[in-house]
């Protein structure tokens, strides 16, 4: 049963683990692309290393920034309406797929095109319900860790 | 965009049959044609980039469209509005 961190173990700039989770939320790196560059068996090797994703348990939805999709070539696969506080929008769904290094996990998942850098979002990626949908998850505001477990 | 409006208008056409035998399995569509019905998302998705690249191509889960509600965010495919999808 693989185990992963997504909280925060220190503080920076005078707050402490739990200000940095309440402030920006359970967060893996995640390397994105389409295909992986790295041999069968190595560790794969995407275009896009080390981008922050949020674990976002009130997404339907798994979400990349528009223009980071754009920039990786990921095809297009389907339309779709993403909204939410800010209202409704037509949105392109892409396909990636992307390697979790914490859970040496790596898949093809949908996602919504969002415009999550326009937004001033922290996060370059969402990922929702359906990417956690495996995982066992246990939020632990007052230390600032996450803890994601395989069920 | 065309193309993929391609796929989606070639899924319509064949939704029907589809969701008769297939409901729930994820449906592959490339230049306005059929490819092929695979049991997991996974398998449809490495068969598409396999064979068509960066498309694109049309990857649907037939007869799903239910709408994934949440206080935060909400994901509705856009053939959930609609036959023509669109």
């Amino acid at each position: 049963m693989r185990t992963a961190q997504a909280g925060f173990k220190s503080g920076k700039g005078g707050k402490t683990p739990a200000d940095l989770l309440a402030e920006l939320g359970p967060t893996f790196r995640v390397d994105i692309g389409l295909k992986s560059r790295s041999a069968s068996g190595a560790q794969p090797d995407l275009a896009a290393k080390g981008v922050r994703a949020l674990l976002d348990t009130g997404a339907g939805a798994n979400c990349i920034d528009d223009g980071l999709a754009r920039s990786l070539g990921l095809p297009v696969t389907d339309e779709g309406e993403v909204s939410g506080i800010g209202g409704k929008t037509s949105a392109n769904i892409y396909l990636a797929r992307i390697y979790v290094p914490a859970l040496d996990r790596l898949l093809f998942e949908r996602f919504a095109g969002v415009k999550l850098e326009e937004g001033e979002q922290w996060h370059r990626v969402i990922l929702g319900r359906p990417f956690l949908r495996p995982y066992r998850m246990v939020y632990d505001a007052p230390s600032g860790a996450v803890e994601i477990t395989e069920a | 965009m065309t193309a993929l409006h391609d796929d989606i208008a070639a899924y319509d056409q064949a939704r029907l049959e589809l969701e008769a035998k297939h409901h729930g399995e994820w449906a592959v569509f490339h230049s306005g044609g059929f490819v092929g019905v695979y049991p997991e998302f996974e398998t449809a998705a490495s068969e598409a980039v396999e064979r068509f690249g960066v498309g694109p191509y049309l990857i649907r889960q037939i007869g799903v469209e239910a709408i994934q509600l949440s206080s935060a965010m909400v994901f509705r495919p856009a053939h959930a509005h609609g036959p023509s999808g669109l």
